[in-house]
């Protein structure tokens, strides 16, 4: 491991020992699959070495190797066939009826319900969740009104509920949840 | 009591003057975008949706189960494994691909020349292995089972090209369904790529086969090997080397298994000519 270099900035074997699990986790929420994931971790260290004097303060790095994992990522995409765009229906708030508490998010589960939303709910959910990205961060970054991110976000957030939640054979989308802190089913009429 | 996202969506007169952008915003995306620490809630320009939180207890009880599915998602969403030797292959990736470390003198002393030559060569194979790396990985897919099970089933539901009687002139059929007698077959895409679907029979068992061509040399050894059930199919992939073949039988895994086990009868090992295929295809009949 090299040191750090005189101007305190990290050097690349730093950024990898300290970022590699992050740049990857993060790589491969966007991604969606380990392939590309690996693909896009190796390009992006690649491109901070390049671009190392960039980084100006050690403490941002993560933000910065995130946001170089996002636009090759874009970037990625953008030169592949315009993929569908998933359903761009609203979605019912399934999960408002759904017991949620106990629920045990399987991490395949997790991932097979990422394979199924489109890329751009892929990234602004990567943005929420992983990143913790405020609606405003999101909507800065992609120069759209706030309003439009946050209906982005609420529609692909419900999506990705619904198909984490298992299949219900009957569901009323319009009942209010119950009181309470926990998402609770409607009781059936008598 | 009412339903808070319907009083939400139609106009109301609850809803404050155009504060902003997001007083158009619905309540529920609202709740939904606000991180589960809930620190924008405490924006001024949300303050007015804030307000109306605070006096309903159902929209309360809302904001924390969606605050509490959020950090059960966040931490489900970091929760990813490295790949073992990731760390070690993006290390040499660097080590390969990075500048000479110190500024050249202006004399380059012969030693130091071929150290340069033996660098550019390494870079130049690095690249080399990466650009192939590219192509070998470069796919629509992951090429998991289930995704290739997805693939068939949509092929095979959705796309119902007009079927032609027989078989196409020239068509190889995998190894191991030699065997099999073709009823129809037609074009289509699988995977994006040109294919052909078969309809398939043998021992009174049904079955489609999608054949495409393979990419490249090298995916072959990434496909799946189980079988996938779906219901009402079992799909699998076969192993050939010159194209990828998705085989869907109507059945369940052992459905499949007998239907391909038929074809491992009575063939001849090593490889097979064009008379012995012919030949084949006369006993098939």
């Amino acid at each position: 491991m090299s040191a750090p270099s005189a101007a305190g900035r990290p050097t690349i074997d730093d950024l990898v020992r300290d970022c590699l699990t992050d740049v990857y986790g993060y790589a491969y929420r966007l991604a969606g699959n380990q392939v590309e994931a690996e693909d896009l971790t190796q390009q992006t260290f690649l491109t901070a070495q390049q671009k190392l004097d960039q980084l100006r303060q050690a403490a941002n790095a993560r933000a910065w190797l995130r946001s170089i994992v996002r636009r090759l990522f874009l970037a990625e995409r953008r030169r592949k066939a315009p993929l569908p765009a998933g359903d761009l229906a609203d979605q019912p708030n399934r999960a408002a009826e759904e017991p949620w508490d106990g629920f045990p998010i399987d991490r395949q589960v997790l991932d097979r319900a990422l394979e199924q939303l489109s890329d751009e709910q892929r990234l602004v959910l990567t943005r929420f969740y992983f990143e913790e990205a405020t609606y405003r961060e999101i909507a800065s970054e992609c120069e759209a009104p706030l309003g439009t991110v946050m209906s982005r976000l609420a529609r692909a957030k419900r999506r990705l509920r619904n198909l984490l939640l298992p299949k219900a054979e009957s569901t009323s989308h319009n009942a209010p949840p119950a009181a309470g802190a926990t998402w609770t089913k409607p009781m059936a009429p008598a | 009591m009412t339903d808070p996202r319907s009083q939400d969506r139609q106009p109301s007169p609850a809803r404050p003057p155009a504060e902003s952008e997001l007083s158009d915003v619905a309540l529920d995306d609202v709740l939904e975008a606000c991180q589960p620490s809930g620190r924008e809630l405490r924006d001024p320009e949300l303050a007015s949706i804030a307000r109306r939180i605070a006096e309903q207890p159902q929209l309360i009880a809302r904001l924390r189960a969606t605050q509490a599915a959020d950090r059960r998602l966040a931490e489900a969403f970091r929760a990813v494994e490295i790949p073992p030797g990731l760390k070690d292959r993006v290390l040499a990736a660097l080590a390969a691909a990075a500048p000479g470390e110190s500024a050249e003198p202006a004399d380059v002393a012969r030693p130091a020349r071929r150290a340069r030559a033996w660098a550019a060569a390494l870079t130049l194979t690095a690249a080399a292995a990466l650009l192939l790396a590219f192509f070998y990985w470069r796919s629509p897919s992951s090429y998991r089972a289930d995704s290739i099970a997805d693939y068939a089933q949509r092929a095979l539901e959705n796309g119902k090209p007009p079927f032609r009687p027989g078989a196409p002139a020239d068509l190889e059929l995998p190894p191991r369904l030699a065997g099999a007698r073709i009823e129809s077959w037609a074009p289509t895409t699988f995977l994006e790529r040109e294919a052909m679907l078969l309809r398939l029979e043998r021992n009174g068992v049904r079955a489609t086969l999608i054949l495409a061509p393979l990419r490249g040399p090298t995916i072959a050894g990434r496909l799946p090997r189980n079988v996938y059930t779906t219901g009402k199919l079992a799909i699998g992939v076969l192993p050939d080397r010159k194209q990828l073949c998705v085989l869907a039988v109507e059945g369940d895994a052992t459905a499949y298994r007998r239907f391909v086990e038929g074809g491992a009868v009575a063939r001849t090992p090593g490889p097979r000519s064009r008379v012995s295929r012919a030949a084949a295809r006369l006993e098939s009949c």
